[in-house]
């Protein structure tokens, strides 16, 4: 069974990317849910999940820091970033840290689907 | 600063995530036309009477500021504020214009229309997310000394304004100015039903 990290501030958008995981996912899957990059990491590091969705701009710990100490802990991690953040330089910083893709908010549902197939 | 139970936790957390949505995609237009990058921040939510908008605006005035207000009509009616001393609107103007020093007015008019794409790319993506068409107004920028900044505040009469609130920050360059985006009460409901799958 797949295990998902769900990493994000806001609630909505956390039950929202759980909600278009089950519509895709014809298996099972378990998900983990985190608040912040602090919580993000120790969830990864407890959970050991297949695939991370990290969200960056989150209080505590930013979604980058917490990128860059999943990495550091473990190189094979799957970490796709999902920010509102539009910047060039942040999509940049983020696959240079090990980030495998990085997608810009408002989630796209058809966007997703075909992404799950690459990522998974 | 007063709060009001009009929206609950979950609708705050909606109104967050929007802002963080809206100024996201700002933010990146921001960033190709300066080359600077900027520093997101958890936009911040908070139901205001007058008085208590007045105070948080009070709490961020220094000697000399800049405002710039623009408003926004439609069923999702409001208005942003975009608020920096007169020092970090020199410094952001400065990032278009690097090559000359900036006389007052040439310091307004960019900010003007850095004022300008924020709101519109911002409530752009409000407009798509809740399906509703804005409309807007010219900003209007100015440059306040604490007095002046009192005299317009006091003309101001908002019964109640949803703010959410965020910062335009780029630390390369000391820049750092508080943006509002206010929402009229009736927009409350359209907002909150705005984030779904």
């Amino acid at each position: 069974m797949k295990r998902f990290l769900i990493a994000d501030d806001s609630k909505a958008s956390r039950l929202m990317l759980q909600a278009l995981l089950q519509k895709h996912l014809a298996e099972a899957f378990e998900t983990q849910m985190a608040s912040n990059g602090d919580e993000a990491v120790a969830a990864y590091l407890q959970y050991r999940p297949d695939l991370v969705f990290l969200d960056l701009t989150m209080p505590v710990k930013s979604g980058m820091e917490a990128l860059r100490e999943i990495i550091a802990a473990d190189e094979r991690a799957k970490v796709v970033i999902i920010t509102a953040d539009t910047q060039k330089i942040t999509h940049d910083k983020a696959l240079q840290a090990g980030a495998i893709d990085f997608i810009n908010k408002p989630l796209q549902d058809a966007l997703l689907k075909r992404k799950l197939e690459v990522w998974l | 600063m007063t709060q009001t139970s009009l929206f609950n936790d979950d609708q705050a957390d909606v109104f967050r995530e929007l802002i963080n949505i809206a100024y996201g995609r700002a933010a990146g237009l921001l960033h190709q036309f300066t080359g600077a990058e900027i520093q997101l921040h958890v936009p911040q939510v908070a139901f205001f009477d007058y008085a208590g908008f007045i105070a948080d605006i009070e709490h961020n005035i220094a000697p000399q500021m800049v405002l710039s207000q623009q408003t926004f009509s439609g069923r999702l009616a409001g208005e942003t504020i975009m608020l920096l001393s007169a020092a970090d609107a020199r410094a952001l103007s400065g990032l278009l214009h690097p090559l000359q020093p900036l006389q007052d007015d040439q310091v307004l008019s960019t900010i003007f229309e850095i004022g300008n794409i924020i709101t519109t790319s911002s409530t752009q993506i409000l407009s798509e997310l809740s399906q509703v068409p804005i409309a807007y107004t010219s900003p209007v920028t100015a440059f306040y000394d604490p007095p002046s900044l009192q005299t317009l505040l006091a003309g101001i009469r908002y019964q109640d304004v949803l703010s959410i609130s965020t910062y335009l920050d780029i630390p390369q360059h000391n820049v750092f100015a508080k943006i509002y985006y206010l929402f009229y009460r009736d927009a409350l409901a359209l907002l909150a039903n705005s984030l779904h799958t």
